[in-house]
C-alpha cells in the first residue's frame, strides 16, 4: 500500500523497545470533558457562593467574604486541572465521565510538572478567545496537542475500555487447527469473528466465512463451521483432558 | 467499492474515536478539501453577499442554513479517499450538480434541524437510497450510533460557535473606531439598526465564514468517520478486509504448493518444514540475530617475578622497618607535645570564673590608677576632706576613681584600660543598674567639668555627690 493508513493510534516506542500504542482522542471529546468540568466548577462557586452568604458574612464582614470567594476562585481556576491531572488517575472528573486521561506523549503517566505547565499554558491556547488557538492547534496536529500539550510534551488519551464480556453460544463445530499457518493480523481477525459473529445476520456470517474457503476448503454451512472450529483452536487451544497441542499456528512437522 | 483499498485503518471503535479518525482524515487531505471548498462554495457566497448587501446582518444565518449544500463536496472526496482514489477538480466539477441536487430540499427544509446531520448524510449521499428508505436505513443505523451522532452535533456546534467568538473578540480591538458598535447607547435605545455599523456586521459575517471554512469539513469529516464506524461494527468489514488478504494469500501459496508438488515431486508434509528451516535460517543471517562476543582481558601481575626481585634485594625490608619506626616514633611525640601543650595552655579551654576575673578587670584606666589598694579606706571621708582642703580636683578623682573601682571589680562592668570617659559611661549605662548610671553620669559631668575644663564646681553639687555615693566602699575593703 502506498500510504499509510489513517489511524487515532499513535505509536511510541518505550525505553526498552516495546512499542505501544497510545488511543489519543481529539477536541470533540475534550470539548465535553472541557464543557463537565466547567458546569461541575460553576455549581461548586454557586453553593460555596450561597453557604458563604449565609455562614461567613455576619463572622467576618461582607468585605472579607468577597475577598476569601475570590481567592478561592482563583485556586479553582488555577490548580482544579492540575491537581486533578497530578493525581493517580490523571483525569478530571469531566475527563473521566468522557473515559479520558492526560498522559506523558512518552507513554508514562503525567508529572505534577507537566500538568502544571500543560494547565497553566491554558492561557495561551484561550488566546486570542474562547480557546480559538488551542482548537485550532487541536485540530492540526497529529496527535490533538494544544500548545499546552505540546509544550509539556503530553497527551489525552481513552482509557481503555474494560474487557467485552462475550456471551457463550453453543457451537456445534468440532475444534481443529488450521491446515495453514496463520499471520497474527488473519489470527486476530478470526477470533474478531468469534466475538462478533453472534450479532451478525446468518447471511453475514456466511458470506464472510465463505471469503476464507481457501483455509477451510468448504463452501456454505460447512465452511463456516470449520472456520468455527478453527476459532475454537485459538481460543483455547489445549484440548480439556487431551495431549498437549501442537504449538499455536504450527504446521505439522514432517515425520 | 474495494475494502482491500481501504487507506483508513478500520477497527471497531468508541464513537468517539471513530470522530477522532474523522479528524485524522480530513487533516490528512485538508489542503485539497480547502481548494474543492474554495471553487463550490465560495461562489455561493458571494452571490450571497451581493444578494443581502444591504442587509449584512442576515448573512451569517444565510450561510448556516445553507451548511448542508457545502458538506456534500468533502464527503464526496473523503468517501472516494477512504477508498484510495482521490477525485481531481474535473471529476469533482462534474459531480457538484448532481452532489448538491440529491435531495436538495428535504436537506434545507425538514432535515436542516436533523441532529443527526453529519451522521445520516453519508447513508443519504453514498447508499444511493431514496424517500422511505432512506428513512428507514438512516432508522437502522441510528440505533447503534444516534447517540454519538448527536452529541457530535452538539460537541461542533460548541466549538463552531466558541471559535466564532473568539475570533471576533481577538480581532474586536484592531477594528476601527467608525467600524465598532455604540455599546451605550444600543443599550439606551435599543436601537440596534443606528447604533451597530455595517462594517461591524460585514466583519462578522466574514469571521463566520472563515470558521464554517475550517471547522465545516472536520465535522463532516466526523459523521463520516463515525458512519464507517457504525458499518464496520454492524457488519465486520474489518474482519472481511483481513479474510479476503488471508484468501488472497492462501491461494498464491497453494499455488506455490502445488508447483512444487508437480515439478519436484516433493512430499507435501514435507515442504513447509523444509521451508520453515529455510526461513529460520534466512531470519538468523540477519544482522540482528549475530552473535556478538565481548572479550575482556584482564591484566594479571605477574607475582612470582617480583618475589624474586624481593629476594634479590633483601636490604629493602631493613629500609622499610627504619621508616616504620621513625614514623611511629614521630607519631607519638606529636600527640605527646600536643597533650603537654594543652595542659599547660588548659586555662584558654576552660572558663572559669577565676580566669575571667583576672582578664577582665584592668587595673589602670585613662592614666588612672583604681586598685583598691591605691585608693584610701573611706573614699567619700577622703573626698571631702580634699574638697575642704579647696582641692577640687583631687575631691572628684578621688569620686571618679572609686566609683570606677567599684564598677569594674563588683559589677564587672566590661570596661578596658583604652576607654574614655564617654565609653565608661556607656558601659555603666549598659550594664543596667539604674541609680549607680544616673550617679556615674551624674559624677563624670562633675569629673570632666574639672578636670578637663577647669571650670569650678559649686559646693551643694560636691555635697550631694558625696551624700548620693551608692557605692559600699567599705565593704568592698573587707574582702
Amino acid at each position: 500500500m502506498a500510504e499509510a493508513r489513517a489511524d487515532t493510534l499513535q505509536s511510541v516506542e518505550l525505553a526498552d523497545g516495546v512499542e505501544i500504542q497510545l488511543r489519543v482522542a481529539g477536541p470533540a471529546a475534550r470539548s465535553m470533558a472541557f464543557t463537565i468540568d466547567l458546569l461541575l466548577r460553576v455549581a461548586i462557586y454557586i453553593v460555596v457562593w450561597i453557604a458563604a452568604l449565609f455562614l461567613l458574612v455576619k463572622a467576618i464582614g461582607m468585605e472579607l467574604t468577597t475577598g476569601l470567594m475570590l481567592l478561592f476562585m482563583f485556586f479553582m481556576e488555577w490548580f482544579y486541572n492540575v491537581i486533578f491531572e497530578a493525581g493517580p488517575r490523571g483525569a478530571t472528573p469531566g475527563q473521566r465521565t468522557m473515559k479520558l486521561r492526560v498522559m506523558s506523549a512518552t507513554g508514562g503517566p503525567v508529572t505534577l510538572a507537566q500538568a502544571v505547565l500543560r494547565n497553566f499554558l491554558r492561557v495561551v491556547d484561550f488566546m486570542p478567545g474562547l480557546y480559538l488557538t488551542g482548537i485550532l492547534c487541536m485540530l492540526f496536529t497529529k496527535r490533538f496537542q494544544r500548545l499546552g500539550d505540546l509544550v509539556a510534551n503530553t497527551v489525552v488519551t481513552y482509557v481503555d475500555p474494560p474487557p467485552v464480556r462475550t456471551a457463550h453460544s453453543e457451537l456445534r463445530a468440532e475444534r481443529r487447527a488450521p491446515p495453514q499457518v496463520l499471520t497474527r493480523e488473519e489470527q486476530a481477525a478470526l477470533l474478531q469473528f468469534m466475538e462478533r459473529a453472534p450479532q451478525w445476520a446468518d447471511e453475514r456470517r456466511l458470506e464472510l466465512s465463505s471469503l476464507t474457503e481457501p483455509l477451510t476448503g468448504a463452501p456454505g454451512a460447512e465452511g463456516l463451521r470449520r472456520l468455527c472450529g478453527m476459532g475454537l483452536w485459538l481460543q483455547e487451544p489445549e484440548e480439556k483432558n487431551g495431549k498437549p497441542p501442537p504449538l499455536k499456528g504450527a504446521p505439522p512437522l514432517p515425520a | 467499492m474495494r475494502l482491500e483499498d481501504m487507506t483508513v485503518a478500520l477497527r471497531p471503535r468508541q464513537p468517539w474515536e471513530a470522530v477522532d479518525l474523522g479528524c485524522a482524515m480530513v487533516r490528512r487531505d485538508f489542503g485539497r478539501l480547502m481548494a474543492l471548498w474554495a471553487c463550490t462554495v465560495f461562489p455561493l457566497w458571494a452571490i450571497i453577499c451581493v444578494l443581502l448587501r444591504d442587509a449584512p446582518v442576515w448573512i451569517p444565518l444565510v450561510v448556516w442554513w445553507l451548511k448542508p449544500l457545502y458538506d456534500r463536496v468533502p464527503l464526496f472526496f473523503l468517501s472516494r479517499a477512504a477508498f484510495g482514489v482521490r477525485p481531481g477538480f474535473v471529476e469533482t466539477w462534474k459531480a457538484w450538480p448532481r452532489l448538491w441536487l440529491t435531495n436538495f430540499l428535504p436537506a434545507l427544509l425538514w432535515r436542516r434541524f436533523s441532529f443527526i446531520r453529519s451522521f445520516a448524510l453519508p447513508a443519504q449521499m453514498l447508499e444511493g437510497l431514496r424517500g422511505a428508505a432512506v428513512k428507514r436505513r438512516i432508522k437502522t443505523l441510528a440505533m447503534d450510533g444516534g447517540g454519538s451522532g448527536f452529541s457530535l452535533s452538539y460537541a461542533f456546534s460548541k466549538i463552531e460557535l466558541l471559535c466564532w467568538l473568539g475570533l471576533m473578540w481577538g480581532t474586536y480591538g484592531l477594528l476601527p473606531e467608525s467600524a465598532t458598535p455604540d455599546w451605550q447607547g444600543m443599550i439606551q435605545s435599543f436601537d440596534y439598526e443606528n447604533t451597530i455599523p455595517d462594517a461591524f456586521l460585514w466583519w462578522g459575517a466574514v469571521c463566520h465564514m472563515i470558521i464554517v471554512t475550517l471547522i465545516e469539513p472536520f465535522y463532516v469529516g466526523a459523521g463520516f468517520a463515525l458512519y464507517l464506524n457504525c458499518r464496520t461494527r454492524i457488519e465486520g468489514w474489518d474482519v472481511e478486509l483481513a479474510f479476503r488478504r488471508m484468501a488472497s494469500r492462501l491461494t498464491a501459496a497453494a499455488a506455490l504448493l502445488l508447483i512444487s508438488f508437480t515439478f519436484l515431486s516433493m512430499p507435501v508434509q514435507a515442504a513447509p518444514g523444509d521451508k520453515a528451516a529455510q526461513t529460520i535460517e534466512e531470519v538468523l543471517e540477519h544482522p540482528d540475530f549475530e552473535i556478538h562476543k565481548v572479550k575482556t582481558k584482564e591484566w594479571v601481575p605477574e607475582f612470582e617475578a617480583e618475589e624474586e626481585d624481593e629476594k634479590k634485594k633483601p636490604h629493602l625490608e631493613i629500609i622499610g622497618l627504619i621508616g616504620e619506626i621513625l614514623f611511629w616514633g614521630l607519631l607519638i611525640g606529636l600527640v605527646t607535645w600536643l597533650v603537654v601543650y594543652l595542659v599547660k595552655n588548659r586555662h584558654v579551654f576552660i572558663s572559669r570564673g577565676v580566669g575571667k576575673k583576672a582578664v577582665a578587670a584592668p587595673k589602670v584606666i585613662m592614666g588612672m590608677n583604681i586598685t583598691r589598694e591605691s585608693l584610701p579606706d573611706d573614699i567619700v571621708a577622703a573626698a571631702r576632706a580634699a574638697w575642704a582642703a579647696g582641692d577640687a580636683k583631687e575631691a572628684l578623682s578621688l569620686l571618679y576613681r572609686g566609683s570606677l573601682s567599684w564598677l569594674v571589680t563588683r559589677r564587672r562592668v566590661p570596661i578596658s584600660d583604652s576607654d574614655t570617659e564617654e565609653d565608661c559611661l556607656i558601659h555603666v549605662i549598659a550594664a543596667g543598674e539604674k541609680t549607680e548610671a544616673a550617679y556615674f553620669k551624674h559624677l563624670t559631668g562633675a569629673w570632666v567639668q574639672v578636670a578637663y575644663a577647669v571650670l569650678p564646681v559649686s559646693n551643694t553639687e560636691m555635697n550631694l555627690l558625696c551624700d548620693q555615693w551608692p557605692f559600699e566602699t567599705s565593704k568592698m575593703t573587707k574582702e
